[in-house]
This record gives structure tokens, sequence and C-alpha cells, in this order.
């Protein structure tokens, strides 16, 4: 975890002052969601993602990283029906667990959890 | 050193050997020198002429099709199979002439999307590059972007905007829109 922050260190908390401001409000409120509240934090995460790739702007930040690390079990728990149903969450997740490094993400207790990638065929119009 | 001439009006545009060589760039800094030109050709006799590349002054690619399979050959170290196929799949379906066959491949790759943040892997890679040049050389998806992206699909419309986000894509864009005034054609014709 050292070597990551080392290695993206400024990039990671942002890279203007709108960008910290904004990653600052997501650490917050991953503080905020306790045990209880998981569903409720992927939701939110779900909803802001529709047109998103990251949470905050277009790149990797500790915004991502802290959410993740929050709901980490809720998103291991879920089924992969469920999973397709959050499509946004969960393809951000598979996004976060890649880009951190395999070795810090096993050193904090964590392993990839497998994504069903094909989504079922979208419903006929 | 290589240097890839583009037509500035080319048909098509030629954003897929200019978002291919600026994505190149963007990994190893002065792989391309990427000069666009006025014009709709790049050679008076040949119209199908919309990308020349040279190395060390000789041609060795004319015309955007083999221009891209030249610079993808020499990203090989990078190239998985994924990307490789979905490199095709930007040249042979995005840039589709006729409007069924491109909402068939805009429909194929929204779904693909849907549980991928990238077209190939984690990360940004050339067959990123690929599709959005040829989304951004495609009228159609460039009026419906504007008019009515809910046509695209949300999955298809958030990758692109991301992908658009990006330096090497901003490279091309103001590439494009810097283009200098034609050589002379003595020495080509």
């Amino acid at each position: 975890a050292y070597l990551l922050a080392e290695k993206y260190n400024s990039e990671l908390a942002g890279k203007t002052d709108a960008d910290k401001a904004e990653i600052s409000q997501w650490m917050t409120m991953s503080a905020r969601h306790g045990p209880s509240e998981r569903q409720v934090f992927a939701q939110t995460i779900n909803d802001h993602l529709t047109n998103r790739t990251f949470l905050v702007s277009n790149y990797l930040s500790l915004a991502d990283l802290v959410a993740f690390g929050n709901v980490y079990a809720f998103l291991e728990s879920l089924s992969a029906q469920k999973r397709f149903n959050w499509n946004n969450f969960s393809r951000w997740f598979d996004l976060i667990q890649h880009a951190v490094p395999a070795d810090a993400l096993s050193k904090t207790g964590l392993k990839l959890v497998e994504i069903d990638l094909n989504a079922p065929a979208p419903a006929k119009k | 050193m290589a240097t890839l001439t583009l037509a500035q009006k080319g048909s098509p545009l030629p954003y897929i050997a200019a978002a291919l060589a600026e994505f190149a760039n963007g990994t190893m800094p002065g792989s391309y020198t990427v000069v666009w030109q006025e014009g709709n050709t790049l050679k008076s006799d040949d119209k199908k002429a919309n990308a020349v590349l040279s190395k060390n002054g000789n041609e060795v690619a004319v015309g955007e099709l083999t221009v891209v399979t030249e610079i993808t050959s020499s990203l090989e170290s990078a190239l998985t199979d994924d990307v490789l196929l979905w490199v095709r799949f930007a040249h042979a379906k995005l840039g589709a002439a006729s409007f069924k066959d491109l909402e068939a491949a805009l429909t194929q790759l929204d779904h693909h999307l849907v549980m991928r943040s990238y077209v190939a892997g984690y990360s940004v890679t050339a067959a990123d590059a690929a599709a959005w040049g040829a989304l951004k050389a495609s009228a159609i998806f460039q009026r419906n972007l504007k008019t009515k992206p809910e046509m695209l699909g949300q999955h298809l419309v958030r990758w692109y905007e991301h992908v658009n986000s990006l330096p090497f894509a901003a490279h091309v864009v103001v590439g494009h829109a810097n283009a200098q005034p034609q050589q002379k054609q003595a020495d080509q014709g």
C-alpha cells in the first residue's frame, strides 16, 4: 500500500483543487456509511457511475480506493444476478480491484472477486 | 523516425490511424510524428490516400487500413488477441458504411461495455483508441451523440465520453483542427 501511495501519490489525492474537494467528499461519505448502510452506499455509487468510469473525474483516486474498501464485503455477498442488476457498481468494483496491484490487495487481506462480465442479453425493444 | 501524414478531409476521416499513433505516443513518447494536411487526399491521383505512413523518409503504407495494420504490428508487445480482435472490429464494423451494419455494431459494443470499463482488459488499450477513432470519424454516431444519445446506449456513451476525455484523444482533435496547407505536389504526382 505504501508503494502504491508513493507511486501515485499526487494524482491519487486529486489533480485539481475541484477534484480534491470532490475526493474528500467521497471519503467522508465512505466513512459515514457503516456496515448496515452498505447497500445504500452501493446504490449511490451505482447511480453516480451511470455516465462515469471513476467516481471523480477520469482517473483513479483515493475516492475509488476508500469506497472500494468500504463496499468490498457487500459486493462479495451479491449473487451474479444482483451484480448484473447493479452493473455500474459491479463494473467499477471490477475496475478498481484490478487497478490495485495484486500484492497490495493481498496485504490488506483481500482477494480478487471473480465477476462474470458477460451480462445477459438485453430484452428486445 | 516514423511520420504519419493524414488528410484533414479524407474519406473516411483517418481517425483510427490518428488515434492509434497518438495512443502509441502516450506509451512511448515520440513514436510517431503526426501531421494533418488540408484536403481530402494526400495524393492527387489516389482518392483513397487518406493516410500515409513513412519511416526514414520512405513510404511504408498508403491508405488507412494498411497504415492501421502497420501501426498495430509495431505495438506488438502490448497487444493481446482480445485487443487485436477489437481493433479489427473498430475498422470493419464501426467504420461500416451502411447504417444498419453500424447500428448492429453499436449495439454489440454497448452490450460488451455493460460490465466493462474498457474494451479489452482493465486499462485503456489500442482497442479503445481504435474504436474511439472509428466513432469519431462516424458522422452518424457524432450526430446521434449530440442530438439523441439515449439512442446509442448508455454504456457506449459513458465509455466514449471517458475515452474522449483522455490525452491521446485531445491530441488527435487538436492535430486535426490545425491541419497544414498542402505541400507542393511536385514530388508526389
